[in-house]
């Protein structure tokens, strides 16, 4: 019986299905090429792959699956590779294959020798690499950022040992990658806040996010650099947290800016508490002096008064009229300056008086003062002109006291006038809503308009109209205090208007 | 009552001397007893110092009290004044040359009857002591008598 023959087609049969099903299972395009680089054999995967049935492969040259550019390298590789074959895989080099539609893709080939009775064969496995090259694109460029940031990008393990440092972290906190991975993070910890790492993974563990969070670090040369961190977990493929990725921004400069920001307004705290003091205690000699004015000052002026009547009393026949007269003179020096001495007091507490902002009808108060004035002086008979409803926000006393003194003024200078006239008003100045008090009194020359206002200033005679300077320092200050201003418009003897805004 | 007393406790010669004058030029016929600083008006009212042995008996009808005085000053001898009982109703009149709200606040707080500003016009100064007169010696009535007020 010779039915080795048979047995052996048998056996020969068997092991080329074995080859055929191995080659199909591949998940790599499989071929075989011969010496002169035609295609023998190709698998499934080959067509899939290059888009060509094996009926158009099989007997055509490799050349049909390689780009122009890559023929003279192969045609070296396979000589080269013939003249000394081994398993060698494609890795490390940029090799790429052609479709039958044209297009490119980047493959990863390896070769290895087949002994056979025609010669030796070159079986190849090429490996569509396209997805492979995208991913390692796309981390090459995640890691060009995380190298390119200014912030240090650090991964650890849920143990807290360091996994990654990027260039950023080394220029922060001065240690290289090399020192820190596979260090401990509390390396960089200061003391006494080791806690905080752990807290911090707990919360990441628990699947929080934290963000800004404001902390100190320690560098390698032992400073301390205020870090702003925010932490993130890192999770593998199955969603399980393995580790901790960190982003720490340096905030030196932030917090310096904000340490300076904070010591200006100490500082201006301290000074406007120090110029507070300095001022309470410039009011509390002031208010001494005010006290000493009004009290010792008028003393003796009640003296100089009460005796120079006495005189004119006593001895009334032996002074004859110069000596009255003389006396008289006194007497009315001492009165004018217990007025004045009166008039500055006043000023003084108007400057100080606590403020109350009310609606004030002008109008009103302004009727009351009229009625004043004509009772003290019933045979001064003046046109008023009182414009209604002006009604203002501010301090009904202090107010009624500039109006007091306005139209006071304004009584007093119309004196000599035939037919005297005062009004008060509302206009617009400049857009703003200013009020007045005219009358066609003495007026003023203008060019003593910047003296006006300044107290014991007088622009008339004191024996032509009677006063002490001070009644327009004081309308001045309380419409200052009301946060307005006064300014005033005349002409000799075609009277004035004082404007004031508040 | 013309035997009544009027104490004046005033540090200032000259205002002595015109207050004196215009109690005489409104005829007022009280005796005036003068004080030149605060010790001499309590001197004078408990009688002790220089009125050491005086008869308690007679108490000034009014009190007309300067504030600032050396030694002790008018408020110290009002407060003195109130806190004894011998002197505690006695009709008392600030008489001063100040306005200050703090001195007439604590005038009045620490038992002033009326607060009366002397006017430099001496005219007016003159009409302010005869209005005291009419209202503190006439027309207020005050006990006249402590032992009557005790029972």
């Amino acid at each position: 019986m010779n039915n080795a023959p048979d047995d052996q087609i048998t056996q020969r049969k068997k092991a080329e299905n074995l080859f055929q099903a191995l080659l199909e299972a591949a998940p790599d395009a499989m071929m075989i090429v011969d010496q002169q680089g035609s295609i023998e054999l190709v698998n499934t995967q080959t067509e899939t792959i290059f888009g060509y049935t094996r009926e158009e492969l099989v007997g055509q040259p490799i050349e049909l699956l390689i780009p122009e550019r890559f023929v003279s390298l192969r045609a070296a590789h396979i000589d080269g590779y013939i003249a000394d074959p081994h398993v060698r895989g494609g890795v490390g080099l940029e090799l790429y294959a052609r479709r039958k539609d044209g297009s490119q893709f980047p493959v990863e080939i390896s070769l290895s020798p087949i002994e056979t009775e025609e010669g030796v064969l070159i079986a190849s496995a090429v490996r569509d690499v396209t997805e492979w090259k995208r991913a390692e694109e796309s981390l090459a460029r995640l890691a060009a950022i995380v190298e390119s940031s200014d912030d240090a990008i650090i991964t650890e393990a849920l143990d807290g040992t360091i996994t990654s440092w990027n260039t950023g972290a080394e220029r922060i906190f001065g240690y290289s990658a090399a020192e820190m991975i596979g260090q401990p993070v509390d390396r960089l910890f200061l003391p006494g806040r080791e806690n905080e790492e752990p807290e911090i993974l707990d919360r990441l563990i628990r699947g929080e996010k934290v963000d800004h969070f404001d902390s100190v670090r320690v560098t390698k040369d032992g400073h301390h650099v205020p870090v702003s961190l925010t932490i993130s977990p890192v999770k593998d493929a199955s969603g399980h947290i393995i580790g901790a990725s960190k982003i720490a921004r340096d905030i030196s400069e932030r917090k310096q800016a904000e340490d300076e920001i904070h010591r200006l307004n100490t500082e201006l705290e301290q000074r406007v508490l120090e110029r507070t003091t300095h001022l309470t205690s410039i009011i509390k000699e002031l208010d001494a002096f005010n006290y000493s004015v009004s009290h010792d000052l008028r003393t003796p002026l009640r003296a100089m008064d009460g005796f120079a009547l006495a005189i004119q009393e006593d001895y009334a026949d032996k002074l004859g009229d110069k000596g009255h007269h003389y006396l008289e003179r006194i007497r009315a020096a001492s009165q004018h300056m217990g007025h004045l001495i009166d008039d500055l007091l006043r000023l003084s507490r108007l400057s100080r008086a606590e403020m109350a902002h009310k609606p004030v009808d002008l109008s009103s108060l302004a009727r009351e003062i009229v009625a004043e004035l004509k009772e003290v002086q019933p045979e001064h008979q003046v046109e008023c002109i009182i414009e209604e409803g002006l009604i203002v926000s501010g301090d009904a006393r202090l107010l009624r006291a500039a109006l007091q003194n306005l139209l006071g003024n304004a009584w007093k200078f119309t004196g000599k006038q035939p037919h005297p006239r005062i009004e008060l008003g509302m206009t617009q100045h400049n857009g703003i809503q200013a009020y007045f008090v005219r009358d066609n009194g003495a007026g003023f020359d203008m060019k003593y308009v910047n003296k006006l206002f300044r107290a014991f200033q007088r622009l008339h005679d004191v024996t032509e109209f009677e006063g002490t300077g001070i009644g327009l320092a004081t309308v001045q200050r309380i419409i200052q205090r009301h946060g307005g201003e006064v300014w005033a418009e005349s002409a000799v003897d075609r009277g004035a208007t004082f404007y004031f805004t508040l | 009552m013309d035997n009544t007393v009027i104490l004046l406790a005033e540090d200032n010669p000259d205002d002595v001397e015109l207050t004196l004058r215009a109690f005489k030029q409104s005829n007022l016929r009280n005796e005036i007893v003068v004080a030149r600083d605060g010790v001499e008006a309590l001197d004078y009212l408990f009688g002790t110092g220089t009125y050491a042995g005086r008869d308690l008996n007679t108490m000034p009808q009014l009190i007309l009290l300067d504030l600032n005085m050396p030694k002790v000053d008018g408020l110290e001898v009002l407060q003195a004044m109130r806190a004894d009982p011998l002197t505690e109703l006695l009709p008392v009149v600030v008489l001063t040359s100040s306005d200050g709200q703090e001195d007439m606040v604590r005038s009045y707080r620490f038992g002033a009857n009326s607060f009366v500003r002397k006017p430099v016009d001496f005219t007016d100064f003159l009409k302010a002591v005869q209005q005291l007169e009419l209202y503190w010696l006439v027309l207020n009535k005050f006990p006249s008598n402590y032992e009557e007020r005790e029972n």
